[in-house]
């Protein structure tokens, strides 16, 4: 990707983090519209990027690590930027920021040539397995943010309305991912059978994605129909994005099997 | 049914409990390595874990009685609700649907387990099969014959090669990436190196001269220039026999590795039938043959043997189920999710 358009990206949103932190200590709403615009500007470098590589290298850019961090980050911001606009609530501004801004930085230290595509990843599939996939990931992502802020001022009573509608966000966050984590996981099982002979396996970075749609699944039933709010939803927002967590990178790390790309 | 049972069957407090277990389980199997030889068990866990192990199931969870138990449990659990929902005339059809698209994938999964066939099969260009391999080496009969008529690899980029240079004087190390006829100075060093050759698969004639045998990189060889001051050898390196060398000059080391990347493998295959072809179709990865309810997806190949094939064989008969059932389960999600006012509410 163009080293120039990465780092005005990720400058872009170092600037939008610290514009946010300020809007949130200092109740600054001029912060607070200098922030989004920021923002949205970095996103605007993130997705010309993202873009650039993808015309460059002839094939979608999700195929390494480097790319599939760069393409999180979009997907983070994209999700935020979404949310900010809908409800009108910038609270969770500095921590998806952050959020992005490590990303970022992490694929900074990443080596970044673009690498031949593999045999296997020779397939439309891939375009709509792994978009999906990061719009729900990037939107559990914010979702988890929203679930630890609400972890951290929940009991103190001065932040009552605050805290209901982080719980509220985190919510809805999960309800808008749902939809994109079964459209990438059955995506993922139709070109495993296209690709493989076999829809299902059990490898682990299968299972593990279908352990993270379980844990989410199992989030909506408990809030939707058993009432689960505030703490305990929060604790299984933070549960579910640890899953997220080890089917993205942890299963490469730890666990071996068909699916050794990204 | 009675009113207990029904009652027991239809709550999401069972569902909560039933998701808990299937998902503890599904993590644990992915720790334990599934399906390995005993010895490798013995090996990690000891002959009494072993033991233990496999007494539980955990050897092969997702296929463990109790693990089927349980998503069976799962299953009757979403049955229920869905009647359950459908007889009180109460909530969303997407709801419903939703529900019964996971019966439907999980009535495929045990079509596909029961009815289904896979194994692989193996052909030399030229030879044709008519069955194939499966679990616990029982041969199948196809019924038709699939014949290998060549087998073919591609690769990416074959001019591209990394030389790794160790200056001995200046205890030096450097990695260049070089292609033919370019010329590189190492940095650090008096060095410099100049590409002269490329041959795919290296050896030599009776007159001692190089040549290569075929454009399969089957041993990459590189003749490179080394350069310091008015000093000049030529040598040979070979990414495949690194300690293999014919240095005049010990002070200067070069480590060659061929940087091509295999971009294809593909198979062409005839089908065979009453002793007439039939069909003839170039499989690769992501593009099966399909045949009379049986799928050859081209799953392996030999990089020392290039006029062999190996194909994954498969006849499914849970796939239809299992896609049906997943269109039904992103249609209700996405109605039951995106149709939702409550998204549109203000935080």
């Amino acid at each position: 990707m163009n080293l120039t358009l990465i780092n005005l990206s990720l400058g872009a949103y170092v600037l939008a983090c610290i514009l946010y932190f300020v809007y949130i200590n200092f109740k600054s709403s001029l912060c607070a519209k200098a922030a989004s615009l920021v923002f949205v500007l970095g996103f605007v470098f993130n997705t010309v990027a993202v873009a650039q590589r993808w015309h460059v290298s002839g094939h979608p850019p999700f195929v390494n690590l480097y790319e599939s961090l760069v393409f999180f980050a979009w997907s983070i911001v994209l999700v935020y930027l979404i949310a900010e606009f809908a409800y009108k609530f910038k609270v969770l501004g500095a921590a998806a920021s952050l959020l992005a801004v490590l990303c970022l930085g992490y694929a900074s230290l990443l080596d970044r040539t673009i690498q031949p595509l593999l045999p296997a990843l020779q397939s439309n599939w891939i375009v709509i397995h792994v978009i999906t996939y990061f719009l729900g990931y990037g939107s559990v992502t914010v979702a988890f943010a929203a679930s630890v802020i609400y972890l951290a001022i929940s009991k103190k009573k001065s932040q009552d309305n605050l805290a209901g509608r982080l719980d509220t966000l985190s919510y809805r966050l999960i309800a808008f991912a749902f939809p994109f984590l079964t459209v990438g996981l059955t995506t993922g099982a139709v070109w495993a059978n296209i690709a493989w002979g076999s829809y299902w396996s059990w490898d682990p970075k299968e299972t593990w994605s279908l352990i993270t749609w379980l844990i989410y699944a199992l989030y909506l039933h408990a809030r939707i129909v058993r009432g689960w709010q505030g703490r305990k939803a929060a604790y299984l927002s933070v549960i579910g994005f640890l899953a997220v967590l080890f089917t993205f990178v942890g299963v490469n790390f730890f666990l071996s099997g068909l699916h050794s790309y990204t | 049914m009675p009113d207990k049972a029904i009652k027991f069957f239809s709550s999401v407090k069972l569902a909560i409990f039933l998701l808990t277990v299937i998902i503890i389980a599904s993590i644990i199997g992915t720790f334990i390595p599934q399906g390995i030889a005993p010895l490798e068990y013995i090996q990690r866990y000891g002959r009494q874990g072993y033991g233990l192990l496999s007494f539980l199931g955990l050897t092969d969870v997702y296929h463990s009685w109790w693990f089927i138990l349980f998503l069976m449990l799962l299953a009757i659990n979403l049955l229920v609700c869905s009647l359950n929902r459908i007889r009180m005339k109460k909530g969303r059809l997407s709801l419903i649907i939703t529900h019964l698209s996971i019966l439907i994938i999980l009535s495929g999964g045990i079509v596909s387990a029961v009815f289904g066939q896979r194994g692989v099969m193996a052909l030399y260009e030229g030879e044709t099969g008519d069955s194939f391999t499966a679990a616990g080496n029982r041969q199948v009969g196809l019924g038709f014959g699939v014949r290998l008529d060549d087998f073919m690899l591609e690769w990416y980029d074959l001019d591209k090669h990394q030389i790794a240079v160790y200056v001995k004087d200046r205890d030096a190390r450097k990695t260049v990436e070089v292609r033919q006829d370019g010329f590189y100075p190492i940095e650090g060093t008096d060095y410099s190196v100049r590409v002269l050759r490329y041959v795919p698969d290296f050896y030599l004639d009776e007159k001692k001269e190089a040549k290569t045998r075929s454009e399969v990189p089957d041993n990459p060889a590189l003749l490179v220039r080394i350069l310091k001051g008015e000093q000049s050898e030529d040598r040979w390196i070979f990414s495949k026999f690194p300690a293999f060398s014919t240095a005049r000059d010990a002070n200067i080391e070069l480590a060659y590795k061929w940087l091509g990347s295999i971009k294809d493998f593909k198979s062409r295959l005839t089908v065979v039938e009453g002793g007439k072809d039939v069909l003839t179709r170039t499989i690769e990865v992501n593009h099966p043959l399909k045949f009379k309810g049986y799928s050859f997806y081209q799953s392996n190949y030999n990089p020392e043997e290039l006029r062999w094939t190996g194909l994954q064989v498969v006849k499914d008969p849970g796939v239809g189920l299992v896609y049906a059932g997943f269109i039904l389960l992103n249609i209700g999600i996405v109605v039951i999710f995106y149709a939702n006012p409550e998204l549109k509410q203000k935080l």
